[in-house]
C-alpha cells in the first residue's frame, strides 16, 4: 500500500508542534518539515490519492502530477532556506506563522479539488497577515489589516466559483475552467488577487515591508505560490493573462528602481518576476505552461535568499563587503540568478519562457520581455544587492551566519539548476520538455542583453543617483488617504442621520404619548357622555369585526 | 546623496567594464551564424545591445518620473 499525505500537512503539524518548541528546535522543525514535505511530493505515484465524500462533494487532498511535484518542490526548498535562516533570532509566533504559510502554500498547490484549494489557499492569506505582525507597529497592524482585506476578497471570489460551479452541478475538481463562466471569473479574480496582479501587488508590498528576515522569505517565496497554481492549473492559455503578466513585468520595474528602501524593492521586483509567470500561462502552449512552472519553482529559492539580504538586520558596527567575502560572492550569484544570467536557475528558465513566446506569435510580448529583463538588471540584479551588501553602512554586510546559511543553499540551488537544467526540463509539466538553453546564440544574446542593461545600470546609479526619503506613492494610496477620509465622511453622515431618525423617532413617540395620556383621561373622567362615547365606539368596532367574521368567502 | 570620489571611480570602471564586454559580444555576434532567438529584428546583430541599454535607460528615467510625480511620505514606514 503506498503512503499518500497532501505534502503541506506536515509543514502544518509542524506549525502547531512549534508553538511548544524551545527556540533551539525550532529552526531543525522547519527544516525536517520542509524536507520532509519534499519527500512526501515524491512518494506516491502521480494520480488523485486519498479521495473522500462530504455532504456529497468530492474531496480530493492531494493530486500529485508534474505542476504540483515541481512547484512543491521549490517551495520546500524555500522552506529550509527560511529554517536555515530563522535561527538568527528567536520569535515564536513567527516561526508558526512561516510554517502556517509555507504549509498552506503546498497543500493548495497538492489540492485535488476546489474546496480543499480554497481553505488551504486562505490560510497562506491569513498566515501572511500573521508576518506582517513582526513589524510590531502601528503602520504594521495597519498593514496586517490590508492583507486580511485583500485575503477576505480573494476568499470571497474563491467562495462564489465554488458556489457557481455547485449549483450548477459541474466539477468541483482542479481542472481547466472556463474563465468566460461566472465560476471562471470568480477563480481567476481570486488567484489573481494572491498572485499579486494590480492593483493586488500591494499586499505583498505591505507583508515584505513589515515582516522580519524569515517571514519575508516565506512571503517571497510561498505568499503568491497558491494564486499561480491555480491560474496553472485553471487558466492556461487566457489571453488576458498575457496581458496582465506583462504589465506586472514592466509596470512594477520602475516602482521598484524609484523605491527609496530595498524591501519596497524587493516587493516590487518579486511583482515583476510574478508577471513573466502569468503571462507564460497566458500563452498557454505545453512549453509556455512548463515554463511558468519552473520560474515559479526557480524564482522560490532565489527570491526567499534575496529577502534574506533585503530585510537583514543591520550590522551594530559598520562594516565593508570587503570583510566579508562569502556574502558578497553570495550576494553576486543571487543577483545573477534573479538577473537570469547564463549558468544560473533564472536563465535557464527564463530561456524557455522567451522560446514560448517566440513560438506564440506575439512578437510584442518577446519585446515586453526583453525590456523587463533589462529592467530585472537593474532592480534586482543591480539595486537591491548594492545597497544590502556593497553600499556604506550596507545592512547586509555583516549578517548572521545563520542567515548566510540561508544565502547559502540559495545560491547553491541557483548554479546547481542553471548549470544541470536537464532534471528539471524532465521533471516539468506536461511532459519531458526538450530545449537547448545554452546553444552559443541563446547564451551570446543574453550575455549582451545583461553587459549592456548593467553597464547603463551603473552609469546611471553613478551619476543619476535614487532620490532618498520619500516614499513613493502606489494605488493603495487612493483608499488609505482619500478613501479614508472618504469613509470618515460617509461615517459622520450616516450618523448624523441616525440622530436625526433617534430625535424624530422620540417626537412622534411624544406625541403619540400625550394622545394616549389624553385618552387615559377622558376614560378616567366620570363623565356619563364620554362614557356613551366610549361604549358606542367599542360596540361599533365589535360589530365590524363580527361582520368581518362572518361574511361569506 | 554623491557617492565618494573613490567609490564614483569604482563604479565607474565597473560601467566601462561591462560596456567593453557588451561591445566585445555584440563584435562576436557579427560573426556567429544567425540562428533565430526571436523576432527577426532580434536577429540583427547588435539587438541585445542596444535594446538592454535602451529598455534599462527607458526604466530608469520612468522610475524618476515615478519618484518625481509620487514621491512624498505616504504615511507608511517599513518594519
Amino acid at each position: 500500500m503506498t503512503f499518500a499525505l497532501n505534502p503541506g500537512f506536515v509543514l502544518l503539524i509542524a506549525a502547531a508542534l512549534a508553538l511548544a518548541a524551545p527556540k533551539a528546535f525550532r529552526p531543525t522543525l522547519m527544516i525536517l518539515a520542509a524536507a520532509g514535505a519534499a519527500a512526501l511530493a515524491f512518494a506516491p505515484p502521480f494520480g488523485d490519492h486519498a479521495a473522500f465524500r462530504q455532504i456529497g462533494l468530492v474531496i480530493t487532498p492531494l493530486r500529485l502530477d508534474a505542476t504540483s511535484q515541481i512547484l512543491g518542490l521549490g517551495c520546500a526548498i524555500a522552506g529550509v532556506i527560511a529554517g536555515l535562516a530563522s535561527a538568527h533570532r528567536s520569535a515564536r509566533l513567527e516561526d508558526a506563522a512561516v510554517l502556517t504559510l509555507f504549509g498552506a502554500a503546498a497543500v493548495a498547490a497538492f489540492a485535488g479539488d476546489m474546496v480543499s484549494f480554497i481553505a488551504a489557499a486562505s490560510l497562506a492569506m491569513l498566515a501572511a497577515g500573521a508576518i506582517a505582525l513582526a513589524g510590531q507597529s502601528p503602520a504594521a497592524r495597519a498593514a496586517a489589516l490590508r492583507i486580511l482585506a485583500w485575503q477576505a476578497l480573494a476568499g470571497m471570489a474563491y467562495l462564489t466559483g465554488l458556489g457557481l460551479a455547485w449549483a450548477q452541478g459541474a466539477s468541483l475538481s482542479l481542472d481547466r475552467v472556463d474563465p468566460g463562466s461566472a465560476t471562471g471569473v470568480a477563480f481567476l479574480v481570486g488567484a489573481l488577487i494572491q498572485v499579486g496582479a494590480p492593483p493586488a501587488h500591494v499586499w505583498l508590498r505591505d507583508a515584505l515591508s513589515h515582516a522580519g528576515p524569515t517571514g519575508a522569505a516565506a512571503v517571497a517565496s510561498a505568499g503568491p505560490l497558491a494564486g499561480a497554481a491555480a491560474l496553472i492549473r485553471l487558466f492556461p492559455g487566457e489571453p488576458a493573462l498575457l496581458w496582465i503578466g506583462a504589465a506586472m513585468a514592466l509596470l512594477a520595474a520602475p516602482f521598484a528602481l524609484a523605491s527609496p528602501d530595498l524591501r519596497r524593492t524587493l516587493a516590487y521586483g518579486l511583482t515583476a518576476q510574478l508577471g513573466l509567470v502569468v503571462a507564460a500561462v497566458g500563452v498557454g502552449s505545453p512549453l509556455a505552461v512548463a515554463a511558468a512552472a519552473a520560474l515559479m519553482f526557480a524564482a522560490s529559492p532565489t527570491m526567499a535568499a534575496l529577502a534574506l539580504l533585503a530585510t537583514a538586520p543591520a550590522p551594530t558596527t559598520p562594516a565593508r563587503s570587503e570583510g566579508v567575502p562569502l556574502t558578497a560572492m553570495l550576494t553576486v550569484v543571487l543577483a545573477a540568478a534573479a538577473a537570469a544570467a547564463p549558468g544560473s536557475s533564472g536563465y535557464v528558465t527564463r530561456s524557455l519562457l522567451m522560446e514560448a513566446a517566440e513560438q506564440s506569435g506575439h512578437d510584442w510580448l518577446w519585446y515586453a520581455l526583453v525590456v523587463a529583463g533589462a529592467a530585472t538588471v537593474a532592480h534586482l540584479g543591480l539595486k537591491l544587492p548594492f545597497g544590502a551588501v556593497f553600499a556604506a553602512a550596507a545592512p547586509a554586510a555583516r549578517p548572521p551566519f545563520a542567515i548566510q546559511q540561508g544565502l547559502l543553499l540559495g545560491a547553491f540551488v541557483a548554479v546547481a539548476v542553471g548549470l544541470t537544467p536537464n532534471w528539471l526540463y524532465a521533471m516539468l509539466p506536461p511532459g519531458e520538455v526538450s530545449h537547448q538553453p545554452y546553444a552559443p546564440e541563446r547564451i551570446v544574446a543574453q550575455a549582451q542583453l545583461l553587459a549592456a542593461a548593467g553597464a547603463v545600470g551603473v552609469v546611471l546609479h553613478l551619476f543619476w543617483p535614487a532620490p532618498q526619503g520619500a516614499g513613493l506613492t502606489d494605488v493603495d494610496w487612493l483608499w488609505r488617504r482619500p478613501g479614508r477620509r472618504l469613509a470618515a465622511q460617509m461615517g459622520g453622515g450616516l450618523l448624523a442621520a441616525y440622530g436625526w431618525w433617534g430625535a424624530a423617532l422620540g417626537r412622534v413617540g411624544r406625541w403619540a404619548g400625550r394622545g394616549v395620556s389624553k385618552l387615559g383621561q377622558i376614560a378616567e373622567r366620570p363623565d356619563p357622555a364620554a362614557r356613551a362615547v366610549a361604549a358606542a365606539l367599542l360596540l361599533t368596532a365589535s360589530g365590524c369585526v363580527v361582520v368581518f367574521l362572518l361574511k361569506p368567502s | 546623496m554623491t557617492p565618494p570620489r573613490s567609490r564614483m571611480a569604482e563604479r565607474a570602471a565597473a560601467a566601462v567594464a561591462l560596456l567593453s564586454a557588451a561591445a566585445l559580444l555584440g563584435v562576436v555576434d557579427i560573426f556567429l551564424p544567425r540562428e533565430r532567438v526571436g523576432p527577426d529584428l532580434a536577429s540583427e546583430p547588435g539587438f541585445f545591445v542596444v535594446a538592454g541599454a535602451a529598455a534599462t535607460l527607458a526604466v530608469y528615467g520612468l522610475g524618476r518620473a515615478a519618484a518625481l510625480l509620487l514621491g512624498r511620505d505616504d504615511g507608511e514606514g517599513q518594519g
